[in-house]
């Protein structure tokens, strides 16, 4: 049995050679975490599918740039979040425009979805203000759940750097979303 | 005021983010991977459209080269190997042996066909040519003896007495 390394290695190489087997099985464990990343940033499924796709065709483009043996979850991700970047500015200008044109807001479901909905949005909406860089380490570290030295390859800063913006971006948005957190801790049994 | 524990912030926030997070569905999942796997075989195909063009546009400029050039290589060596005063008329005069003059090699001096090398006969032959017998074969030159002139033009009286 080939060890995970040259496993990878060799699904790189075939990839690049144009093997679309070897491609999706080196992207289909990922796929989860591309598709949450993605999803949080539109929140719309068909649009995070074809965000998901935009970004598997970048990370593809630039697969013979993947060095073997660092994190492919953490090459894939960054791939994801630059997506996740251009939709969350999309997503911020529309939302702009639906606040001015005082739109009333009405969620359809049960008041539990609703709510989940609603604090969604708020999480999306969170996360747009944030400074671009600040914004791509917070999804990396909570929808990814990448380390801070995968995050640091992912975004080309040293570990320190990534500590230090991951710090910085879950303060911003703990400042923001305290009463969504509150209500996380007292929801709990 | 106390200080915040920024792991238990984090541990909060993730909490938060698993709550509002969307995971694929398995439809989603096959879709997401049948993507995937098309995405190298498509990266190909758009590559060769990217070139298609250019390599057309060579293509017909090689085609172009070889229609233009390739007939002259053929014809050469039949005119080399025609004696002189002798041109394609003298294979639409006499079939049977032009073949073998345009097939093969430079005749010798024991296998040439003695008519053949009668200038007389070759001019015969060039005579009946009616557009470039005169440009191929033309009288002798200005320099040719008064003999050879006079040859030409007695066996030019000839053809044209004979029809």
């Amino acid at each position: 049995m080939l060890p995970a390394v040259s496993l990878e290695h060799e699904l790189v190489r075939r990839a690049l050679d144009g093997d679309g087997r070897a491609f999706a099985t080196l992207v289909e464990p990922h796929l989860g975490v591309l598709y949450r990343i993605a999803h949080r940033a539109c929140g719309n499924r068909s649009l995070a599918e074809d965000a998901v796709q935009d970004a598997l065709a970048l990370t593809y483009e630039r697969l013979g740039r993947y060095q073997p043996g660092t994190s492919f979850r953490a090459f894939l991700a960054a791939h994801a979040v630059k997506k996740a970047q251009t939709l969350l500015r999309g997503e911020r200008r529309r939302r702009t425009r639906e606040d001015a044109s005082d739109a009333p807001q009405s969620v359809p479901g049960p008041q539990d979805l609703a709510r989940a909905a609603e604090a969604a949005r708020r999480v999306q909406a969170a996360l747009a203000t944030l400074p671009e860089k600040r914004r791509a380490v917070a999804m990396l570290r909570l929808d990814a759940g990448l380390s801070y030295a995968e995050i640091a390859e992912a975004v080309g800063t040293t570990e320190g750097s990534a500590r230090v913006l991951v710090h910085m971006a879950l303060k911003e948005l703990r400042a923001q979303l305290a009463d969504l957190t509150r209500e996380e801790e007292t929801s709990e049994p | 005021m106390t200080e915040r524990d920024p792991e238990r912030d984090e541990t909060e926030l993730r909490a938060l983010f698993d709550r509002t997070a969307e995971a694929p569905d398995g439809i989603q999942l096959t879709k997401l991977k049948a993507r995937a796997m098309d995405l190298p075989g498509r990266r190909k195909r758009s590559a060769f459209w990217l070139f298609a063009p250019l390599v057309a546009v060579a293509a017909a400029a090689l085609g172009v080269v070889v229609l233009r050039g390739g007939p002259a290589p053929s014809s050469a060596p039949s005119a080399a190997v025609a004696p002189p005063g002798l041109s394609e008329s003298v294979a639409r005069a006499a079939p049977t042996p032009a073949p073998a003059l345009a097939s093969s090699p430079a005749p010798s001096a024991e296998d040439s066909d003695p008519e053949l090398d009668d200038p007389d006969v070759g001019d015969l032959y060039a005579a009946d040519d009616d557009s470039s017998a005169g440009d191929l074969l033309g009288p002798p030159d200005d320099d040719a003896s008064e003999e050879e002139l006079d040859g030409w033009l007695a066996a030019t009286d000839s053809f044209l007495e004979d029809g």
